[in-house]
């Protein structure tokens, strides 16, 4: 009998300590002077540009920056989401413009614009002409390709589906992975909802792999298993910035290219919202914007920043833009997916 | 001499054995001493289970046997525990070795039928191991190492896992067995009653060697300490 | 001191089971959920389009739906036809690739098993030592491992080329249905390898001799006997495969067919990409209960072979002998060092370069730490709860009759690491719980000690019940059994479950993703950002570091198991010994034996 008591109270204990440890983040007191962020892992991690801005930011404003990696950019919103009523996070950072419709209609974001906000953003990369969210860096993809593989690069996206390039391209899953939903958006801007399918039937025989995310997809092209790759027009400038030569291009199309924004948005119940504009504002300020190409691996936002050698020398930005409806791109990737399982 | 086996040597942990001894058709040569003394290794050496040793010589109704491996002497063993394949049936175990020598299912059945009746197992077929006592196990066993009808059979402690008046009645079943079917058998035991009542000769293992070798009516108790 | 140790252990084992079980449910509850089908509320017109359409269509159609709001039932219903088509299709490939990777495994596993556990040979040790090299790295660096050594452009290929002057790469076979499973299969070999060899190695010596004494061949033996004692960990490692195929992910759709399909990527597309959180919970328990019932089938598969071989002695291991052994190992080896080593060495070689740049990083250094601490910590966790099972099963089903019992404890495997993530987030949102290193020893544990009970549960099974129940019987206390008995005996399975755990928590990146633990990382996440960060020679570095430490884990802890069959001996000295004096007969046997055996 008191065997079973001693072992109930063990228990009650050991999971209490467990969760204490965990227990109500919001319940935090105020006091201390911070801005808690939701990131996605790319900006979190320590080759993102989120140590280096947090670290700045903290100087300068002496605001402490509490950086929590989510997962990936749906993770974030997903994340915000499920704790709406109660939110801890004040500002959610990776949210891009494929998943601007959500963000929209999960509504709990606040629109706001940052000093000088109309000054250094082009109002072109401004999601439905909104300030839902601030964005931040940018990049058009773009199809990589090696230059020494020693088969001629392709011009457009109707090249693409030749002979010559007969299980030559990687590609991602438009369903897993970003650059491969880019992809998949920039053949539905190209030739249309009716096109698509025609369109990915030629180029079937081309692809070589569907990977599930971009590291296992472009590194296999590192490695060479193929010549062509679908990145960022960005991509480049890492292999010259850490001295592994320009044999990587970056191919501009005739066709134009599709794009991905990221932004950062802040949360309507916010609870450090004062601190977390002033971050914002930071965020998009020539200082903060210049960490941004080399560790992001895009374009910064900001218009009046210049863009670092290793940019200037891979990377111009692409003359045509493509824009793609996104409630029709769910379709066109449900289209594209039969077309592939035929 | 029917059966001779000379010269067996093995070097184990901390003890060396020797063992050279022959036994005749029909005949029981009962090898006792208590455990640790080498006698289960003796009897493994002389079916081909271990390596007899680099002198050794085994000869079968004249053949030199010595370096043939264990499953084609035509030597038979039983061991203490039945060792039954418990996923098959008692038909299957009793008929095992018949399958493998090719026979055809019918007739193995037959036999093996035959055989459990003969050993009072009448009935048994289709059991299954799990569900038989410890002495119908045994005798099981028993069906299906004498059913390929070796010429030799050895017996480890084949009943010292059974209770009293169980292993008395077994032991004399055993000699009518023999009798019936003529091999040539050693039974290893510690059990010196069982020893005095199943042999038509002793010898006794310590430490590895054999210390004495004689008829029942000579073997007295103090010997094997 | 017993007690408290005891109450612990209890502890620990209900509240992992109790946690898992609170993460499940959030996967599988949205499905049943009377909300709109997708995660956002009723604000917004997708929002109202979803519910109006109905859970059956879901985000599909959600971009039509506004259109389709006053579509016909019979359009809706086609669509909903349709879907299931479509999910039906896909968990038969999965199941197909599961299915045939598992082959592959036991094709090569099954011979392994046979030659680590019955013959001495150089290279055993290594071969052994193989066991966790799958569990530990990243998928993503086994793709790549593959890929530099037999990609189109692969050291394999490219060698070819070379000397036969051909212009394209000769074989593709990595693209392909073959190259999925034989990527699988490889990698997961080890794992039938050693639940079976544990399993062989203990084999009951009597039996095999009366065997071969009644005139039957080897292959006839094996094919007859051994094939029936090995049923239940044959069946037992094969699950573990299956399930692993089952729910992979990242080489399915590298080298599987453009656009195909996994149920894993349909949950994870709902739950992380449409936000369908409804469609994800429908889906979740789709896949779950489609894996259970692979477990169920397995483990009813292995039921026919015998549960129990308890303190017999075994035939020790001999060199290898005859002309058609040495050829099999020559194959098996051949195939071990072209499908997994050479793959696994072009990573080693790969990262190799930037080891010392890594080990002079602090994060990379603290990474190391971080993975050792938790990785070790889960492990004892795992084995806590594995062995406080065993010792439950063994009382309430000693002779390992029932059938629940085997199936129940493995039924926390059937749930994948997406659906988990998915049901963490839901609670860890809703109870606004924060990500901290415990929570992540913690959840790595709950999903993990069905494989170390399984290991354990095996071991528990060959100490003899009259030993148990001697004990029982001379003990103060049932405690006492578990401490001197129990314990003691089944140390070799709980080192070697120690091992596997540990690795499989040191590779698991998906649950510190989704933990967003700040200022923590662990090396098979550290490996993960390298990745996405173009740093591939780096992460195949970091990768190369959990590859090492894996394998010398698994080493020494085979060592600290005690030595080839030790445990048979150790049984049968005890048995001896219990007639003799009791417990504490045998405690004295144990320490003499323990001096006699260890001090050599």
């Amino acid at each position: 009998m008191k065997a079973r008591l001693l072992t109930i109270f063990l228990l009650f204990s050991v999971i209490s300590v467990v969760f204490a440890g965990g227990r109500r983040e919001s319940a935090k007191k105020n006091a201390s002077n911070e801005v808690v962020i939701y990131a996605h892992d790319s900006f979190a991690s320590e080759w993102g540009a989120g140590p280096a801005l947090c670290e700045a930011f903290e100087k300068k404003t002496g605001i402490k920056v509490n950086l929590i990696s989510v997962g990936d950019a749906v993770q974030v919103l997903s994340n915000a989401i499920l704790e709406k009523d109660a939110p801890v996070a004040d500002i959610l950072i990776g949210l891009d413009n494929n998943l601007y419709p959500k963000v929209k209609a999960a509504d709990i974001l606040e629109a706001y614009k940052p000093v000088d906000g109309d000054k250094v953003i082009d109002k072109t990369l401004l999601m439905e002409d909104g300030w839902l969210l601030v964005p931040y860096d940018w990049s058009s993809f773009a199809m990589i390709f090696d230059s020494e593989s020693g088969i001629e690069a392709p011009a457009c996206l109707e090249d693409l589906t030749k002979d010559i390039y007969r299980k030559k391209i990687i590609l991602m899953d438009p369903r897993t992975s970003t650059p491969g939903l880019g992809f998949a958006a920039w053949t539905l801007a190209v030739y249309g909802k009716d096109g698509i399918a025609d369109y990915w039937r030629s180029l079937k025989a081309n692809i070589l792999t569907m990977a599930s995310g971009w590291s296992t997809g472009y590194g296999l092209f590192t490695e060479g298993e193929a010549p062509l790759v679908i990145s960022y027009t960005t991509s480049p400038a890492y292999h010259v910035a850490y001295g592994e030569g320009d044999k990587f291009k970056a191919l501009e199309f005739t066709d134009g290219h599709t794009y991905q924004t990221e932004g950062a948005g802040l949360m309507k119940n916010a609870p450090n919202k004062d601190n977390a504009k002033k971050f914002l504002d930071f965020l998009i300020s020539a200082e903060a914007q210049e960490i941004v190409p080399e560790t992001q691996w895009m374009y910064p936002a900001n218009n009046s920043v210049e863009l670092p050698e290793s940019f200037k020398a891979v990377s111009a930005v692409p003359a045509k833009v493509l824009t793609v409806d996104m409630d029709e791109l769910d379709k066109a990737v449900e289209i594209i997916l039969a077309v592939l399982a035929e | 001499m029917f059966f001779t086996a000379d010269n067996l040597h093995m070097d184990w942990e901390s003890v060396s054995i020797d063992f050279s001894g022959s036994v005749d058709s029909g005949r029981m040569l009962v090898i006792v001493g208590h455990s640790g003394s080498g006698k289960s290794t003796v009897l493994k050496m002389m079916a081909g289970l271990l390596p007899p040793g680099k002198n050794a010589r085994i000869t079968l109704d004249g053949t030199d046997i010595t370096k043939i491996p264990a499953g084609k002497r035509h030597i038979g063993m039983v061991f203490q525990s039945p060792a039954l394949f418990s996923h098959m049936r008692i038909i299957d175990n009793a008929a095992y070795s018949l399958a493998a020598a090719g026979m055809r299912r019918k007739e193995r059945y037959e036999k093996a039928s035959e055989w459990l009746a003969r050993f009072g197992l009448d009935g048994f077929e289709k059991r299954w191991p799990d569900s038989l006592s410890g002495g119908e196990a045994q005798r099981v066993s028993l069906v299906r190492t004498l059913i390929a009808e070796p010429r030799l059979v050895l017996f480890d402690e084949p009943f010292s896992a059974l209770d009293a008046p169980l292993r008395k009645k077994l032991s004399e079943e055993l000699r009518q067995w023999q009798k019936q079917l003529g091999f040539a058998g050693i039974v290893v035991t510690h059990d010196i009653e069982e020893a005095r009542a199943l042999g038509d000769e002793i010898t006794v293992m310590k430490g590895g060697r054999q210390v004495w070798s004689g008829l029942p009516a000579d073997f007295k108790e103090s010997l094997l300490v | 001191m017993k007690q408290f140790a005891a109450f612990c252990g209890t502890a620990v084992a209900v509240l992992l089971v109790l946690f898992f079980c609170v993460t499940a449910v959030s996967a599988f509850a949205p499905a049943f959920s009377g909300d709109s089908g997708t995660a956002f509320g009723t604000s917004s017109s997708m929002g109202a389009a979803s519910v109006a359409t109905g859970s059956a269509v879901g985000s599909d159609e959600s971009a039509d739906a506004a259109v389709k709001v006053a579509a016909s039932d019979t359009q809706k219903s086609d669509a909903f036809w349709r879907r299931i088509d479509k999910i039906k299709n896909i968990l038969f490939f999965t199941i197909k690739q599961a299915f045939f990777s598992t082959v592959v495994a036991l094709i090569i596993g099954l011979p392994a098993a046979f030659f680590v556990a019955c013959r001495k040979f150089p290279g055993r040790r290594f071969l052994a030592s193989l066991s966790s090299v799958s569990l530990c790295i990243p998928p993503l660096l086994i793709a790549l491992g593959y890929v530099i050594f037999f990609g189109m452009n692969g050291v394999f290929n490219r060698t070819v080329m070379a000397l036969t002057g051909a212009k394209e790469p000769p074989f593709t076979f990595l693209y392909s249905f073959a190259g999925i499973i034989i990527a699988h299969g490889f990698y997961n070999f080890p794992i039938i390898m050693r639940t079976v060899s544990d399993t062989w190695r203990n084999l009951p010596e009597d039996e095999y001799n009366a065997a071969v004494l009644s005139g039957a061949s080897k292959f006839r033996i094996f094919r007859t006997v051994t094939l029936f004692q090995l049923a239940p960990s044959i069946a037992g490692g094969s699950v573990i495969v299956f399930l692993y195929s089952f729910f992979s992910f990242v080489i399915v759709l590298l080298f599987g067919q453009a656009g195909g399909s996994t149920m894993e990527v349909e949950v994870y597309q709902a739950a992380k990409n449409t936000l369908d959180f409804k469609y994800a919970g429908q889906l979740a328990l789709t896949e779950t209960t489609a894996a259970s019932l692979f477990v169920v089938g397995y483990v009813l598969l292995g039921k026919k072979g015998r549960r129990t071989h308890a303190g017999v002695s075994s035939l020790p291991p001999v060199r290898v002998h005859g002309a058609a052994e040495y050829a099999l190992l020559a194959v098996i080896g051949g195939a071990i060092l072209l499908f997994l080593v050479l793959p696994l060495a072009a990573i080693v070689f790969t990262g190799a370069g930037e080891l010392i740049k890594l080990f002079s990083q602090r994060s990379f250094s603290t990474a190391l730490l971080n993975t050792v601490a938790t990785s070790l910590g889960s492990a004892s966790l795992c084995v806590v709860t594995a062995f406080f099972f065993a010792c439950v099963a063994r009382r309430a089903d000693p002779y390992g009759k029932s059938v629940v019992f085997r199936i129940v404890p493995l039924l926390p495997m059937a749930v994948s690491s997406i659906v988990i993530g998915f049901g963490l987030t839901n609670v860890m949102r809703r109870f606004h719980i924060a990500g901290t290193p415990v929570m992540l020893v913690i959840t790595q544990a709950a999903l993990t000690w069905p494989l170390a009970f399984q290991q354990v549960r095996g071991a528990m099974e060959r100490i003899p019940m009259t030993v148990t129940d001697v004990a029982s019987l001379l003990s103060p206390s049932r405690l006492d059994v578990i401490f001197r008995v129990q314990l003691p005996q089944t140390r070799r399975a709980l080192f070697s479950a120690f091992a596997f755990c540990a690795a499989i928590s040191a590779g698991d990146s998906n649950l510190p993703l989704i933990l967003g633990i700040p200022r923590f990382e662990t090396l098979s996440l550290y490996t993960y950002r390298l990745a996405g960060a173009y740093r591939f020679a780096a992460a195949c570095g970091s990768g190369t570091v959990l590859i090492i430490s894996s394998m010398v884990l698994f080493a020494f802890s085979d060592k600290l198991a005690g030595r080839h069959g030790a445990e048979t001996r150790m049984v049968r000295g005890f048995v001896r010994s219990f007639v003799r004096g009791g417990v504490r007969g045998a405690d004295k046997a144990r320490k003499v034996w323990r001096s006699k055996h260890m001090g050599r």
